[in-house]
């Protein structure tokens, strides 16, 4: 089971006003923060559901934005252990723990590398250091990213995240350079015990079961009359099942319907 | 003793952190709350 939690950085977006430090509106300030939020929420399966805003309060800093230092001492805060601050990180070792769905991170970026194309959230008006949360694989090729100053999670070109990462500002003019990145990774998931069941699928022409790269993930094909060996997780309060076997399939996701007649072997 | 995984690294093992560039890191920027989109679209665009 995947714990994830979107939390919100504007106002416009959702959030509440974040008033903090004498009466200060810090929301601008918050993505790191906001990150945090989500990132908690994963690394302690769901136990701590707080918001950036009170991440930022237990920051005691007022001063502009905040960093992944900062984060490990709130980590430490909520009792967490086995978590990663890494800078740097290989990009490309980052993505790989991320695409075993067992891990969440937060990754530093230079919006400069997303300003003014088709993944910018803030209409060509930012380009500094931001922080995202990425939850897991959504495709091959994307991420599942909780961008704090967005309203919701979104799919992003994994090439992408990987020159924004780079493109880092270490402060000076000096980036962080292509290939790195600076990442907090949640400890890994707890391994569960599996159930493994049969199911049974029996859909018309004309409303085929659609399978699913992951669970929220992008569209991958689609079945009418199918037998499988699943395994069943719950992501976003809903529950998927993961095909198993040797076929064709194997590994792709569905969402239980009345077309489906799934048993416990 | 048996390897489960003939000797091939875990791809779900993390590897231990190296020693920082940056000790602190960078902090993030602030993101403007106004949404220049919204702007235009509320009429704040100069007037002609």
């Amino acid at each position: 089971m995947t714990y994830e939690l979107f939390d919100p950085q504007l106002v416009r977006t959702g959030a509440s006003l974040c008033t903090l430090c004498g009466g200060k509106v810090m929301n601008g300030l918050n993505c790191t923060c906001c990150s945090m939020a989500m990132w908690l929420y994963r690394a302690t399966q769901g136990r701590v559901k707080t918001t950036g805003c009170h991440v930022r309060d237990l920051t005691n800093d007022c001063t502009g934005g905040t960093n992944l230092r900062q984060m490990t001492v709130i980590a430490d805060h909520y009792g967490v252990t086995g978590y990663r601050l890494y800078q740097p990180i290989d990009f490309d070792t980052l993505v790989g723990l991320i695409k075993t769905g067992r891990y969440g991170a937060i990754l530093d970026l230079s919006y400069s590398t997303i300003a003014g194309g088709p993944y910018d959230r803030f209409h060509d008006s930012f380009f500094g250091n931001h922080a995202v949360y990425i939850s897991g694989p959504y495709t091959s090729t994307t991420l599942r990213v909780g961008d704090p100053g967005a309203g919701d999670y979104a799919s992003i070109p994994i090439s992408l995240l990987k020159t924004a990462a780079g493109r880092l500002d270490l402060g000076g003019g000096i980036r962080l350079g292509y290939g790195k990145a600076y990442a907090l990774l949640t400890p890994i998931d707890p391994a569960t015990a599996t159930t493994t069941y049969k199911a049974v699928i029996t859909a018309p022409s004309s409303s085929p079961l659609r399978l699913y790269y992951a669970p929220d993930g992008a569209k991958d094909g689609a079945v009418t009359t199918a037998t499988y060996t699943v395994t069943r997780s719950k992501v976003a309060g809903l529950w998927w099942y993961r095909i198993g076997g040797t076929g064709g399939n194997r590994g792709k996701y569905f969402k239980p319907n009345r077309y489906t007649h799934i048993t416990v072997i | 003793m048996d390897d489960p995984n003939n000797g091939t690294p875990d791809p779900e093992a993390p590897p231990e952190p190296t020693d920082p560039q940056d000790p602190d890191g960078p902090k993030n920027d602030p993101i403007p709350e106004t949404d220049p989109a919204s702007e235009t679209a509320a009429g704040t665009e100069p007037q002609p």
